[in-house]
């Protein structure tokens, strides 16, 4: 793959091409066919080398499966933007188009109401990946843009009262970091993105585990604020033997036995609003 | 006038519930606070030999399964695997499968 030009020298010491630099790199305001031949010559052969360093680099990442998601560790640009806000006029008019072909069993009235033409509409980064691949959008964004918000009514396809993000959005993934999750998958009023395994048992002292299994879309679920709250202070609570927390109980515990509780706990925080509610 | 055993029964399970049923308390300070004072009853019985006295009648059904629960990781803690796993396995408490587990991964520990 070829480059429009190479990257500008890093202090990163372990950038290949930082090693070698003609004398004159920092002679910016120079009139280039004034200078001798030979430091031009010099100079160029600089920039190649460079560039040449750039695609080994990109080709071992892509070799090794490590290349950088564009769409989370790079900047929009506004072409990116323009395409962005022409899929999300798409993505209406085909969610409309698909409410009028295949029947769908949502309100039509409701299922039309996107609100003004002018009305900021958001769409994820995940969510257009999930538009562009199946034609279809994640039941997210028609809850979001047709106003509905989630809440213990609404029961999610799982019927447990929660879903984890693969659910929402049909695909699995994995960040690597909680702020990469958050950036790619946006955020719903009146919601947390939270951790089935708790976060904090990537630490060493805890349980290990990869951050990346830890910021996998098995283990994040979106859920009402109350219910995020409650689950925190459940895993801050003594155990009734008074040894420790549970959080601290968890501590080494294998991966599913962890998985297990976390949806354990949740499942009776939302089994509490019901009984609560009726 | 120290309470009698019935007395601090009820003063138990009266604080387990009340620890269960607290909201608003994100880092569960009320709930810790709760369960290191009923923590501190099973011990001074436990020190008099008569836990098991103080805690079986917890054990029944007819309690919240939240004190059933409680009252069998007490128990459980001391000494009384007997009379607590049954309780643990069945309670469907989320806490009680955590609690078993740990349990048994201890007993490997020290039988290995």
């Amino acid at each position: 793959m070829a480059f429009d030009r190479p990257r500008e020298p890093t202090d990163d010491p372990d950038e290949p091409h930082k090693r070698e630099r003609p004398d004159n790199f920092n002679d910016r305001h120079d009139d280039p066919s004034k200078r001798d031949p030979a430091e031009r010559k010099a100079e160029y052969d600089y920039y190649r080398k460079l560039a040449e360093a750039e695609e080994a680099e990109y080709a071992r990442r892509e070799a090794a499966g490590t290349l950088p998601d564009k769409n989370v560790d790079r900047p929009q640009t506004r072409q990116e933007h323009r395409e962005q806000l022409a899929a999300i006029r798409d993505a209406r008019e085909a969610a409309k188009k698909g409410v009028k072909e295949h029947g769908d069993t949502t309100d039509t009235d409701k299922a039309l109401d996107f609100g003004p033409d002018d009305e900021p509409l958001t769409i994820t980064r995940a969510e257009l990946r999930h538009f562009r691949e199946t034609g279809q959008l994640p039941q997210s964004t028609t809850e979001r843009w047709s106003g509905e918000q989630p809440d213990a009514e609404n029961e999610p396809e799982t019927g447990r009262g929660w879903r984890t993000i693969t659910e929402e959005i049909g695909e699995q993934k994995s960040w690597s970091s909680f702020d990469a999750a958050k950036k790619d998958l946006g955020s719903v009023p009146g919601t947390d993105l939270e951790h089935i395994v708790e976060q904090c048992q990537a630490k060493p002292e805890r349980s290990g585990f990869d951050v990346t299994q830890i910021n996998s879309s098995d283990n994040l679920t979106r859920i009402r604020k109350d219910l995020n709250a409650a689950k925190a202070a459940e895993y801050s609570k003594l155990l009734p033997d008074g040894t420790e927390t549970l959080r601290d109980s968890l501590n080494g515990a294998p991966w599913e036995e962890q998985y297990e509780t976390g949806c354990d706990i949740l499942d009776e925080e939302m089994e509490k609003r019901r009984d609560r509610n009726d | 006038m120290t309470a009698t055993i019935d007395e601090d029964r009820d003063e138990i399970r009266h604080l387990w519930l009340k620890s269960e049923e607290s909201r608003n308390d994100p880092d569960a300070e009320v709930a810790n606070a709760l369960i290191r004072a009923a923590v501190a009853i099973a011990d001074h019985w436990n020190a008099q030999g008569r836990i098991i006295e103080l805690m079986s009648p917890l054990l029944d059904e007819s309690e919240d399964r939240h004190v059933r629960y409680a009252a069998a990781s007490v128990l459980l803690n001391h000494g009384q695997p007997d009379l607590a796993i049954p309780v643990l396995e069945t309670v469907g408490v989320p806490e009680a499968k955590v609690i078993l587990r740990r349990w048994r991964r201890q007993q490997q520990t020290q039988q290995s």
